[in-house]
């Protein structure tokens, strides 16, 4: 026997509603309001004989027909041999995705995701298939689901609870979004195997429960173009930080009107903080004390901090907030490289008229290099002396057979050779290098004022002028050049980086494996020739051709964690290196990997060049210019971990997650059951035979109670009133 | 018209047959005019001039001395006598009165269409009204368990308007405790008065009496008059029932048959015992049912003012007489 609506069952008692009256009006019915009761005794109240019962069998009748009805109402029914066992339910197929990137460190979050972790274990039922990821930037997987396929669910948590505890958060970025779409492309796939089996098999609901804090900073980029399958949905269990205070801050790269005062840092304040006073500072630096930085919430703003003169202090720090995992900001310092440029010409340096004046004074010093110019006497050998190799070599005019040698010697060894035709003989010394002739009938007479080339098809995509390829700066019109080399290319390798407007080439690139690098100008810049050093172009050029030569890096470079890291190729190619992390573990780079790309936290790194010694020896030439003992590269957090505010679900749900919980089996198999016991109950209808039964008592019991009136009246022999069900009703 | 003798059982054996109903007097809602009314029909029924007594009154004569206020010569004295005499007078200063009505959850009971507090107020109006009339300062203290509200005596065009208002607007207050307000009174009140307390008196003796010998050592003169319901004094209930105390909600259930005779008793322990103690301090007791005419009050009053004399008065003499 069953019921469909117990709680009717409430109903029942009614039943005790007369002797609850009975008992209330044993209390004295009136009550008298008197202004003082001082001069009042209590006097003890006659007891009443309405404790009795009178009329039992009435009373038992009435109480038999409210339970009847009572019953009635539960819709009760006879459950007989059904049972479920024919309907089978599908179990779930759970993934807990971990968020483990940088923005996890902040306080409580951690323990705020294991209580998560254990709510979503909570809700699993036996059968249900449970699996852990993690996810930053990548996704891994912790416990597979094949992991444990025989245990039980209690293991099964146990062996999550495990593989949490292996986990911490890194200091990665998030990508919510690739983890999501390389989660559900899992289970969907899995289904999808699952179906091809058999015809008719349930297949498992499939569930994703991401614990994430969900931070602005969080790619999703990967679901606008990500067709969400229908059978996968999510369940967010969300973190939140109790402080919704971060801030963090970025050095910005110098710009050109600022002097060498100090250091631009951005300081960006999140979108719900509740402080707008921060301090910038080296850390433990000289520099004693820093103003408080007003930075409302959700702006950023940029304030100049003084240069530290300690150079082993690489970090700043933010203070004022209480999230301290983006607080640090790691600067590598710059060591200034000294480089020289060797000058194989006839000129002198202190006459305007020629190049090298105006080479001299093109070459300025940067933080991160200074170039010291050596024009070659007669004497001088390019191959050394006692300085190394040079990072460029200028040839402006021939300079004799006994140099030939020694240049194709400096090329060989990998350098850079530039190479300026200001005349047909340089043309014609140099012809072996810049892969090109004069032009038969070049005579190249000197020009009037009003015959002038100037350059035309320029390529900037080329590394020399990159530089220029803002509409901004990429004017050449200005420039007019009053005489040029005609020369005609014939070297295939021949990049043309220039072209006059006759298509003669005025500056081409010649980049052999074997012969290191030619770089040809068919014109020179003195203002015999062209105008070009008078320009604004020309200091820019000759910088940035130097910094290709000499291979410097790129300055104020910070990476970030997780991001791959170009490092010079070992200076022999043969002895392996070693990068020193932040927390001092060392990692083995093969000689001739060019790139890193453990970053996984910020500091800075050391590379270690163990063949330190044989570098810069006079008697290897070598063609890295720059042999280093160490460098040195700075690595951040992520500034996209710094925005901590929290993603609105909506957000999600526009890329048609289905953002919800599956229903699980037992409530499934409670849905069923209920519609098979309505169903039941429907064809039995007991109700209506209890209703019946209900009107038939009392109908007998209003016949008695007339018969016992009427007795009780002839008894007396007196008008009585009719006392239907006695006192106690 | 009614016995004069400040006893329970002069005031309840005798009943007045004179005065305007108080059943018809708490028919109009207006307090002032309540007042008025009953002022009034009391001044009608003496035919005296309510200015009578407290002008400045003459007593006797001096002889002249040189430096006296030539303002108090008799002329025409000196016209008959031909010698200079100094009129002396007894300079009556004007009253100053304090009514204290008991606005305690106890004055709400009425067995009546009116409870013993709106007679408590129409009495307080009405004294008033009549004090106002003869141009002396009459204040108002309402109380519960603390004083609720307070206006000191004035003489002063408005004073009666905002004591009415304030009477007919006061709130009750909870218990009745007669010692607080009482001590505050005689605290706040320097010059000496009339202080006249309107109460139940539903409370134990000791509770008040020392705080009443207080006030009276300050010098102020006390007059209770105790309002009481006829239900109160006589307890005549028919059915038993359960009697709820109005001010400590305390329930207790009584046979009115069994408790009526021990009511009685204890009730005229506890009045013999207040007049008896009021007695002692020289304080005038009347007590006052709600079913008689509220003019009673006023004629108690007087009576009380006329058997104690003047001693509320001060005899000066003017300046220039001295």
């Amino acid at each position: 026997m069953s019921a469909l609506a117990w709680l009717f069952g409430l109903g029942a008692l009614a039943i005790a509603f007369p002797f609850l009256l009975h008992l209330i009006r044993q209390t004295p019915k009136g009550q008298t309001e008197f202004s003082s009761l001082i001069f009042l005794k209590p006097s003890p109240p006659s007891l009443t004989r309405r404790s009795r019962l009178e009329n039992i069998l009435l009373l038992l009748l009435r109480a038999l027909a409210i339970g009847l009805i009572a019953i009635a109402f539960m819709r009760p029914f006879f459950r007989g041999q059904n049972s479920l066992t024919e309907y089978e339910v599908a179990n779930r197929r759970v993934a807990i995705l971990i968020d483990t990137s940088a923005s996890m460190r902040r306080s409580g979050l951690w323990d705020q995701a294991e209580r998560q972790m254990e709510n979503v274990l909570a809700g699993l039922e036996k059968g249900d298939d449970v699996s852990l990821m993690a996810f930053d930037e990548n996704v891994r997987t912790v416990v597979d689901f094949n992991d444990q396929l025989n245990d039980s669910l209690s293991a099964r948590a146990d062996s999550i609870r495990k593989g949490f505890k292996t986990l911490e958060p890194g200091w990665h970025r998030s990508d919510l979004g690739n983890a999501m779409v390389t989660v559900a492309d899992n289970l969907d796939v899995w289904r999808d195997s699952q179906r091809v089996d058999g015809e008719k098999t349930t297949v498992a609901k499939l569930q994703m429960a991401v614990v994430s804090d969900l931070q602005k900073g969080s790619n999703l980029d990967s679901l606008q173009a990500y067709q969400w399958p229908a059978t996968v949905f999510v369940e967010f269990y969300s973190v939140v930080a109790k402080d919704p205070t971060n801030a963090t801050l970025q050095l910005l790269a110098a710009t050109s009107d600022e002097s060498d005062s100090g250091l631009r840092i951005r300081v960006r304040n999140s979108e719900e903080s509740v402080v707008d006073q921060f301090f910038v500072n080296w850390k433990n630096g000289t520099i004693s004390e820093s103003l408080p930085f007003f930075v409302p919430a959700g702006t950023s703003r940029v304030m100049q901090i003084a240069p530290e003169q300690n150079l082993n202090n690489q970090v700043f720090e933010l203070s004022g907030d209480s999230e301290i995992f983006d607080n640090a900001y790691f600067v590598a310092p710059v060591e200034q490289q000294m480089l020289r440029v060797d000058y194989l010409g006839t000129d002198t340096p202190d006459n305007p008229e020629e190049l090298q004046y105006y080479l001299r004074r093109s070459l300025i010093e940067t933080p991160s290099r200074k170039v010291v110019t050596r024009q070659l006497k007669a004497d001088d050998s390019l191959r050394g002396s006692g300085m190394g190799p040079a990072a460029l070599t200028v040839l402006t005019s021939p300079v004799g057979e006994v140099r030939r040698d020694e240049i194709d010697d400096y090329l060989k060894a990998g350098g850079t050779l530039f190479v300026i035709l200001s005349d047909a003989e340089t043309v014609n010394f140099t012809q072996d290098w810049i892969g090109g002739r004069l032009k038969a009938k070049s005579k190249a007479p000197r020009r009037s004022k009003d015959d002038y080339q100037m350059l035309a098809e320029i390529d900037f995509s080329s590394r020399l002028f990159q530089l220029f390829a803002n509409p901004r700066y990429n004017d050449f019109t200005n420039i007019r050049f009053w005489n040029h080399q005609a020369v005609e290319i014939v070297d295939p390798l021949a990049v043309v980086l220039a072209r006059f407007e006759n298509d003669d080439p005025a500056i081409w690139k010649l980049e052999n494996p074997d012969r290191g690098c030619v770089y040809v100008m068919a014109s020179g810049w003195n203002p015999r020739q062209s105008q070009l050093a008078l320009s604004t172009k020309f200091v820019p050029l000759i910088n940035g051709l130097v910094e290709i030569a000499a291979n410097l890096p790129e300055l104020d470079q910070s990476y970030t964690v997780g991001e791959t890291i170009s490092i010079p190729v070992a200076e022999n190619g043969l002895k392996d290196r070693e990068i020193v992390k932040p927390d001092g573990a060392r990692e083995v780079i093969s000689a001739d990997s060019a790139s890193f790309s453990q970053t996984d936290q910020p500091g800075i790194y050391r590379l270690i060049d163990n063949d330190k010694d044989s570098a810069g020896s006079e008697s290897e030439v070598n063609a890295e210019p720059r042999g280093k003992e160490e460098m040195l590269f700075a690595v951040n957090v992520n500034r996209s971990e710094s925005a901590t505010t929290a993603i609105p679900l909506e957000q999600i749900e526009m890329f048609s997650v289905n953002v919800g919980e599956q229903e699980t089996a037992a409530s499934e198999r409670a849905q069923m059951r209920s519609m098979l016991d309505r169903d039941i109950e429907d064809r039995q209808k007991i109700w209506k035979w209890l209703i019946v039964a209900a009107i038939l008592l009392l109908l007998f019991e209003t016949w008695l109670a007339a018969r016992t009136s009427s007795r009780s009246k002839l008894s007396n022999g007196e008008t009585v009133t009719v006392k239907t069900g006695g006192d106690l009703v | 018209m009614a016995d004069l003798s400040p006893t329970h059982e002069s005031t309840s054996a005798v009943r007045p047959s004179s005065g305007v109903s108080p059943t018809a007097i708490m028919q109009i809602k207006n307090l002032e005019l309540r007042a008025k009314i009953v002022v009034e029909g009391f001044m009608s029924g003496l035919h005296r001039s309510p200015y009578h007594g407290f002008s400045v009154e003459f007593t006797d004569y001096r002889q002249y001395s040189v430096g006296d206020d030539l303002r108090y010569l008799d002329w025409k004295l000196y016209a008959k006598q031909d010698r200079y005499y100094i009129k002396r007078f007894e300079d009556e200063t004007n009253l100053r009165c304090y009514l204290l009505v008991d606005m305690s959850h106890s004055m709400g009971f009425g067995s009546g269409e009116y409870s013993k507090l709106e007679y408590a107020k129409t009495m307080a109006a009405s004294l008033a009204w009549f004090l106002n009339r003869q141009r002396d300062a009459v204040g108002l203290v309402t109380f519960g368990d603390q004083i609720v509200d307070m206006i000191p005596p004035r003489y002063r065009a408005g004073h009666l308007r905002r004591l009415m208002l304030t009477l007919e607007n006061s709130t009750s207050g909870k218990s009745t405790d007669l010692s607080a307000p009482l001590e505050q009174i005689a605290q706040t009140v320097s010059k000496r008065g009339l202080v006249v307390l309107i109460s139940d008196l539903l409370a134990p003796v000791e509770s008040f009496i020392k705080k009443l010998n207080y006030l009276r050592t300050r010098g102020h003169e006390v007059v209770i008059l105790r309002t009481l319901d006829p239900t109160e004094i006589e307890f005549e209930f028919d059915k038993a029932s359960l009697f709820r105390d109005l001010e400590t909600g305390r329930e207790i259930y009584v046979d009115p048959h069994s408790a009526v005779a021990e009511y009685r008793k204890r009730f005229l322990e506890h009045e013999s015992s207040i007049k008896e103690t009021c007695d002692q301090i020289g304080v005038d007791y009347f007590t006052i049912p709600t079913d008689q005419p509220l003019e009673v009050a006023l004629l108690e009053l007087l009576q009380s003012r006329a058997s104690n004399g003047r001693s509320v008065k001060r005899a000066t003499q003017v300046r220039g007489a001295q």
